[in-house]
């Protein structure tokens, strides 16, 4: 299936609530809004005509003022394409629902994005850190208006 | 006598044979530098390196030096990679499971002080003499070989020149 026939399809069928974003032919990308993620990735991974059925990675990405966003970029091992779903966040309260039960892959990404970012995860039963040491009381390291703890050295400017 | 001529010993010849005479300093310093059995620890790209120079073209093993996959049979530790501060009290412990006497070599910037990742971590040691002593440090990203060996002919210089009245119970050197 071509890509941008995919995406048509799923813009249409899932109406105003998935938009499409312009990024990269090769890995098409649509913004869903969070209270439909965890319906939109299960229907697009039952349905027969899409079959997105592995998640391959997820990111967090810190916007600074325009807010914060999780990114899981889906394909379909069956029909060869890529997918990248965006879920837009509030920055003073990041919070998602967790698709563990859909790609149980997705558990320690989201652990990461909750240590690193911050993100709260909901529903995820084990968030605890992962690439962190077990005694991290700094913050999010990952988020771009982190100050840095007693350990930090910042790159002087050249 | 082609072993007497290797270690510092006074032969003495007597009836039905000889008696070797030597100080208990020079005997065990001999046999610690001679035999430094090293842990198989590497946590990036100088790892690579240190295999490289326990492989047969730079050979570890004419210093008598063999990796072992234990903590527990080890003298010599290499530091060889980056330690973040997750990985520093892993770093730690297997340290501490070292028979002393024990040696600690760190081998590459990042063991040194941080290397490339000094600025702007959040999640890198600045240095591994913050958790360990060190006795060698091998400054390279990553050290060559050559540097790696020197570094371990410094080792055993230093082993060499040990003193019996200076051990302690907690820390060898």
């Amino acid at each position: 299936m071509q890509n941008e026939q995919l995406v048509s399809q799923l813009v249409e069928k899932f109406g105003a609530q998935a938009e499409k974003v312009e990024l990269n032919p090769a890995q098409p990308a649509l913004v869903v809004d969070k209270s439909i993620l965890v319906e939109f990735l299960k229907q697009i991974k039952e349905d027969e005509n899409f079959k997105i059925d592995y998640l391959s990675c997820i990111s967090a990405v810190d916007y600074l003022e325009n807010g914060m966003e999780m990114n899981y970029h889906l394909c379909s091992i069956e029909l060869r394409y890529k997918l990248t779903v965006k879920v837009k966040l509030d920055r003073e309260k990041p919070e998602v629902p967790t698709i563990r039960e859909i790609h149980p892959g997705a558990d320690w990404h989201e652990r990461e994005a909750w240590e690193l970012f911050g993100i709260d995860i909901k529903g995820h039963p084990n968030l605890k850190t992962l690439l962190l040491p077990e005694d991290w009381k700094d913050g999010w390291p990952m988020r771009r208006d982190w100050e840095g703890n007693d350990d930090f050295v910042k790159m002087p400017e050249f | 006598m082609g072993v007497a001529s290797k270690i510092p010993v006074y032969l003495e010849k007597a009836p039905g044979g000889g008696i070797l005479v030597t100080s208990i300093d020079k005997i065990l310093n001999w046999s610690r530098a001679s035999s430094l059995w090293y842990m198989l620890f590497g946590t990036a790209c100088c790892a690579i390196e240190m295999m490289c120079t326990g492989a047969s073209r730079y050979d570890f093993d004419r210093l008598g030096m063999i990796f072992r996959a234990s903590p527990r049979q080890s003298d010599l530790m290499f530091v060889a990679g980056t330690i973040t501060h997750k990985m520093a009290s892993r770093v730690k412990i297997l340290y501490e499971q070292m028979a002393e006497p024990r040696y600690v070599i760190a081998m590459g910037g990042c063991a040194v002080r941080g290397g490339p990742f000094y600025y702007d971590s959040y999640a890198v040691l600045k240095g591994i003499d913050k958790v360990i002593p060190v006795d060698v440090y091998i400054p390279g990203c990553p050290p060559r070989p050559e540097s790696l060996m020197e570094g371990c002919l410094k080792l055993r210089e230093k082993i060499r020149k040990e003193k019996m009245a200076d051990w302690s119970s907690d820390s060898a050197k």
